[in-house]
């Protein structure tokens, strides 16, 4: 046993001879010592000292995640595995089928247009009763995926089992890429479409021209495009969409970086395809970055009244770097200006809010998309933002817009919130864990399997007592009779929706859901009662709820 | 069942068998390790240079380096492992040695000046004739109002033997007294002892080299004046050296009883510290203080003298600080404090509560594993251990008194400090305010000085003047808070450390529990049984918390 005769430890100085040699002296004698053969030494005295063993190149790791934290860049990561694939474009090796598993195997919800699945004899409300021999039945929702998707070019064989019709179908589909729409639309009433486009990804601007043309062709006179919880993408598309409605050679966008590769000036490289088109561009908190891009364009040349609450205020672009190994580098590489010269960079440090990365926001997003896009989470509402500090720009035609902080919408809408009692029922279902979007879904697919002939216009009474004895019946009873009583507005308006998507058609769920949202149907009512984007304009000035004369 | 020889030689010839046959792919898999470990590093290399050219922010090259070892370290996941600075190491060599070159005062900005706290025994400062509660208005001729503590003492503080110019402005003098100081090596005593009721009172606030010394001739003192117990108050003391730590438990038990053993990765750092010599205190009956803010050296004492039965623990559950650093010094001057051990008490029990010590178990030697180190797990649940006389005692979380005594305030003093740091205000600088002030104008206080009403009245006055509102009721509640830091301050200010701690201590109640329980044995075996018959280890909530 040894004593501790000899041994100095804890706050020692204690050579470091064994790790450097001789070049220490050396290099002590010397004033400066480079950092990088500081962390050098660094990283060898953790990988042979450190109380727990961790390996050398596991510390390398640690210390470019370390690195990118301590830049306090909150878009800086490096990806690992081109787990990158999924940041760029939606594309994935799959049927092409929107599907849900169950105790009676996976109904197909959708068929996805331009997919495999859609080049078979193959529709809504189909049971896939086995999935390359296997049996589906009991499955979840994860294993259902799991088998469907796979490499693409590789065929799975399905077996399918359809209302009215004695023998199964016995299908093979070959998998492909399979490109979800970005867009989602409904025609109002009055003639005012409404397109939604939920993320920037490669064609989205293709997809977008699209839906707008087909409300065109169906009699809208006027536009609702719906930018909320629209978190970005990439910005070419962005200069594409914005595109779609600005004069040929109007600027949309400057970027800024160091790296002069990071300066470029983009311009619309078309002209306008919907002149004389009123447009209401809805925005929220959660409007981000390519969004505030088409946003910020199209407030500047007073193309569009915008309409909702401030946005997140992403004035920064990143590019991602692709490394050896499936590695990649995301960074912020510039600043970008809308064509009145403005950054809507909001500083979240300075403002003493924490910096939100591209994890929490993605989060916080889905956490909205659960709740049906009606509601924001509880304490994300600043529609009432102060513009007093604030840096003034003008747009095109001499109308007040502000830098910093986001995009200050023209029109000021409070997004719907949950009521008590429904945020009472939200709270209750999340305690029980119970998935209430699953549950409102396979109540759905029950209840239009078993009243083939019954299309749901609204929940009755009836109804919803079949429902909340469903949910019982699921949970256990784990939820309060009570509480599902005083949430019913919750249960019907979800209910309904997910009812008439799959009794109807995506739109018709669409459209339930956009009765409750007091942006759209205030921009409705604008858009209504105007003929041309000029009169839109001009109505928003007059307006109470303006910035500037508001409050 | 197989002996233990020949389950060696099984594991022998079974090692040899995998060398042959795995021979080659052994190697390869080495030049694997060998590979990531430079891919990794060059991976460093490219996301380094990217960000120098590409990030939206200049930053300096050479600084993404130092920002990847801070990065890198905080990875770890550990508090206790940091680079340090150059710039910084100056405070690490003070807490090491207890020496620097300054002058041997304590200061603290009090309103809008650094002002002189206390002034240390012994020290320049001394000599000179600087006072606790001048205000530090110029250092070398220079204006230095505005400045905060830090940038005061870093212009104090220098190379030994080299004088600075300091000027303060004092209470009742009306022009600025300029004092020219030589700079000395300032020690700043670890020990504080006095004795109360024929018990022996030690502090020992911090361990640094000396600090082992110090305390056995404290002691000494203490039983030459005729201590027939020993308090050894260890709250707040945060640690500092291992080996203090192990000297000031050998002070207390027999020859080569065990003391501490750790644990590491580097087989040079696997230790087991005895006692050197013989208990220098034996049959002094003996209870040791912990709190909180009792942390590493402190908690090896504790634990020492806890699980030989030596001491009887009493306060609060202490910091759990049971891991230890080594300080590597670095070119250019920069250090690294890096983890690079575990250690456990003498039955065994690490009371570290954050640190997972789980890894640990791959620690061996030839003569097989240091005793129970791989058992030992992250405790959620306590694990118990025993002493050597049998009683419980628990792993992780700190070192869990025998006897809990909670020292807190009442609701509503807690609630009158919540208002005044609101205001950026404090009890303590109040009193010290007001202490600096009452002994300018009434000099010629006895030590056994008491609280009269013109002094709370003054107090009030002074309150009010920094515009706390509150009414004379509101006062009273606060009154027995109140009148303990005046008379705290009011000691320091005239008669300096010892007497404020001595007069502070007189109503803390961890203290007076600890002397009426020595008072009341004869042996620590009467302690410890007596703690034994008591509810042990629950918290006695003082009825009346007015001692706060």
């Amino acid at each position: 046993m040894k004593t501790r005769r000899g041994w100095v430890a804890v706050i020692a100085v204690v050579a470091v001879a064994s790790v450097t040699g001789g070049s220490l002296l050396q290099s002590q004698a010397a004033d400066q010592i480079s950092n990088s053969t500081l962390f050098e030494l660094v990283h060898r005295y953790v990988a042979q000292r450190y109380v727990d063993p961790v390996d050398p190149d596991t510390l390398y790791e640690m210390a470019i995640d370390g690195l990118l934290a301590e830049l306090g860049d909150p878009y800086a990561a490096y990806i690992r595995g081109g787990d990158d694939g999924t940041l760029l474009s939606n594309n994935y090796g799959g049927v092409g089928m929107r599907v849900l598993a169950g105790d009676d195997g996976i109904t197909v919800l959708d068929v996805i247009p331009n997919s495999p699945s859609s080049r078979l004899e193959l529709g809504k409300m189909d049971r896939i009763i086995e999935v390359d021999g296997a049996s589906t039945l009991g499955w979840t929702q994860e294993e259902a995926v799991g088998a469907l998707r796979g490499i693409r070019g590789e065929p799975v064989e399905v077996m399918v089992s359809r209302q009215g019709r004695s023998e199964a179908l016995h299908l093979t589909i070959v998998r492909d890429a399979v490109h979800l729409d970005a867009t989602r639309s409904a025609l109002l009433e009055g003639g005012v479409g409404y397109v939604q486009l939920q993320q920037f990804s490669r064609s989205s601007a293709s997809e977008l021209q699209r839906a707008i043309d087909l409300l065109l062709d169906r009699g809208a006179t006027s536009m609702i495009f719906d930018l909320r919880w629209n978190s970005g993408g990439i910005l070419p598309e962005a200069v594409e969409i914005a595109d779609l409605f600005l004069d040929k050679g109007s600027p949309v966008v400057e970027t800024r970086g160091r790296d002069p590769q990071d300066n470029q000036d983009f311009r619309a490289p078309g002209p306008d395809r919907y002149p004389g088109l009123p447009m209401v561009v809805l925005v929220n908190g959660w409007s981000a970055s390519a969004s505030e891009i088409v946003a910020g364009a199209l407030q500047d040349f007073d193309r569009a009244v915008l309409l909702g609450s401030r946005t997140f205020g992403k004035g920064v672009m990143q590019s991602v770097f692709p490394l050896p190994g499936q590695r990649y580098l995301r960074l912020t590489t510039g600043t970008w200006y809308t064509p009145s010269g403005r950054s809507i960079h909001r500083d979240r440090d300075a403002e003493g809010m924490t910096a939100f990365g591209a994890d929490e926001f993605n989060q916080a997003v889905a956490e909205a998309v659960q709740l049906g896009l009606a509601y924001a989470p509880a304490g994300r509402s600043d529609a009432q933002a102060d513009t007093t500090e604030r840096k003034v720009f003008k747009t095109a035609a001499g109308r007040p817009v502000y830098g910093g902080g986001g995009i200050q919408p023209d029109l000021l809408a409070d997004p719907d919130t949950l009521t008590l009692p429904e945020q009472q029922l939200r709270i209750a279902m999340n305690e029980a864990q119970v998935l209430f979007e699953t549950l409102t879904l396979r109540f759905a697919v029950d209840w239009v399997r078993a009243n083939p002939e019954n299309r749901p216009t609204q929940v009755t009474p009836e109804l919803r007592r079949e429902f909340v004895e469903y949910v019982d019946q699921e949970t256990e009873g784990a939820i309060e009779p009570a509480t599902l009583r005083d949430g019913s507005s919750l249960i019907d308006y979800r209910l309904h929706s997910q009812l008439a998507t799959i009794a109807f058609d995506d739109e018709a769920g669409l459209k339930v859901l956009l009765a409750r949202q007091a942006e759209v149907q205030e921009a409705a009512t604008l858009l209504r009662n105007v003929g041309t984007p000029e009169q839109l304009i001009a109505l928003a000035e007059s307006d109470d709820s303006v910035e500037g004369t508001g409050g | 069942m197989m002996s233990m020889r020949e389950y060696r030689i099984l594991i022998a010839a079974f090692v040899s068998f995998a060398a042959l046959v795995g021979g080659g792919s052994l190697m390869q898999r080495a030049a694997t390790a060998h590979e990531a470990e430079a891919f990794d590093r060059a991976q460093l290399r490219r996301v380094e240079r990217i960000i120098a050219e590409r990030y939206v922010e200049e930053v300096d090259t050479d600084q993404l380096y130092r920002m990847a070892i801070d990065g890198m370290l905080d990875r770890l996941g550990d508090p206790h492992s940091t680079f340090i600075d150059v710039d910084d190491a100056t405070d690490l060599e003070i807490t090491t040695t207890g020496n620097y070159g300054g002058l041997g005062i304590r200061v603290q900005m009090v309103g809008d000046w650094v002002t002189i706290m206390s002034v240390i025994t012994s020290t320049p400062a001394e000599r000179e004739g600087l006072l606790t509660g001048d205000r530090i208005i110029g250092v070398d001729r220079e204006n230095v109002a505005g400045w905060d503590e830090a940038r005061v003492i870093d212009r104090l503080r220098g190379p030994i033997g080299e004088p600075v110019t300091v000027t303060v402005a004092r209470v009742g003098v009306p022009t600025p007294i300029h004092l020219t100081i030589t700079r000395d090596e300032v020690h700043v005593p670890p020990v504080l002892a006095y004795m109360n009721n024929e018990i022996g009172i030690a502090r020992l606030s911090q361990f640094s080299r000396e600090s082992t010394q110090e305390l056995r001739e404290a002691i000494g003192v203490l039983v030459t004046a005729g201590a027939r117990g020993l308090v050894l108050d260890l709250r707040g003391n945060p640690g500092g050296l291992l080996e203090e730590g192990v000297a000031v438990s050998d002070l207390f038990l027999p020859l080569g009883t065990t003391i501490v053993t750790t644990a590491s990765r580097i087989e040079q750092q696997n230790y087991t510290f005895v006692a050197t010599e013989e208990d220098a205190f034996k049959d002094l009956p003996m209870v040791v203080l912990v709190n909180g803010g009792s942390a590493s050296a402190s908690e090896i004492v504790a634990g020492a003298l806890q699980d030989h039965d030596r001491a009887l623990i009493l306060g609060t559950p202490s910091f759990g600080k049971g891991s230890m650093q080594t300080v590597y010094l670095l070119p250019g001057g920069h250090h690294l404090k890096l983890t690079t051990a575990s250690w456990y008490t003498p039955s065994g029990r690490s009371i570290d509560n954050q640190h997972a010590l789980a890894a640990v178990s791959v620690v061996g030697s030839d003569e097989g594993t240091l005793g129970p180190v791989g058992e030992v797990a992250v405790a959620r649940e306590p694990e118990v251990f025993h002493t050597m006389a049998g009683r419980p005692v628990y792993g992780g979380g700190g070192i869990i008194p025998d006897v809990v005594v909670v020292d807190s305030l009442s609701e509503v003093e807690s609630e009158f400090g919540s208002e005044l740091n609101r205001n950026a205000l404090s009890i303590r600088q109040l009193a010290f305010q007001f202490a600096v002030s009452w002994n300018g104008e009434h000099p010629g206080l006895g030590t056994e000085f008491v609280i009269t009403s013109e002094m709370r009245a003054e107090f009030l006055s002074l309150l009010r003047g920094e515009g706390v509102e509150i009414d004379d009721e509101s006062f009273a509640g606060v009154q027995n808070l109140i009148d303990r830091f005046m008379a705290v301050q009011l000691a320091n200010t005239a008669f300096g450390e010892l007497e404020a701690l001595r007069r502070g201590q007189r109503e803390e109640r961890q203290v007076l529990e600890a002397v009426d329980r020595l008072r009341e044995a004869t042996s620590v075996r009467d302690l410890l049984d007596a703690a034994a018959g008591d509810e042990v280890n629950t918290p006695s909530q003082p009825e009346d918390s007015a001692t706060g």
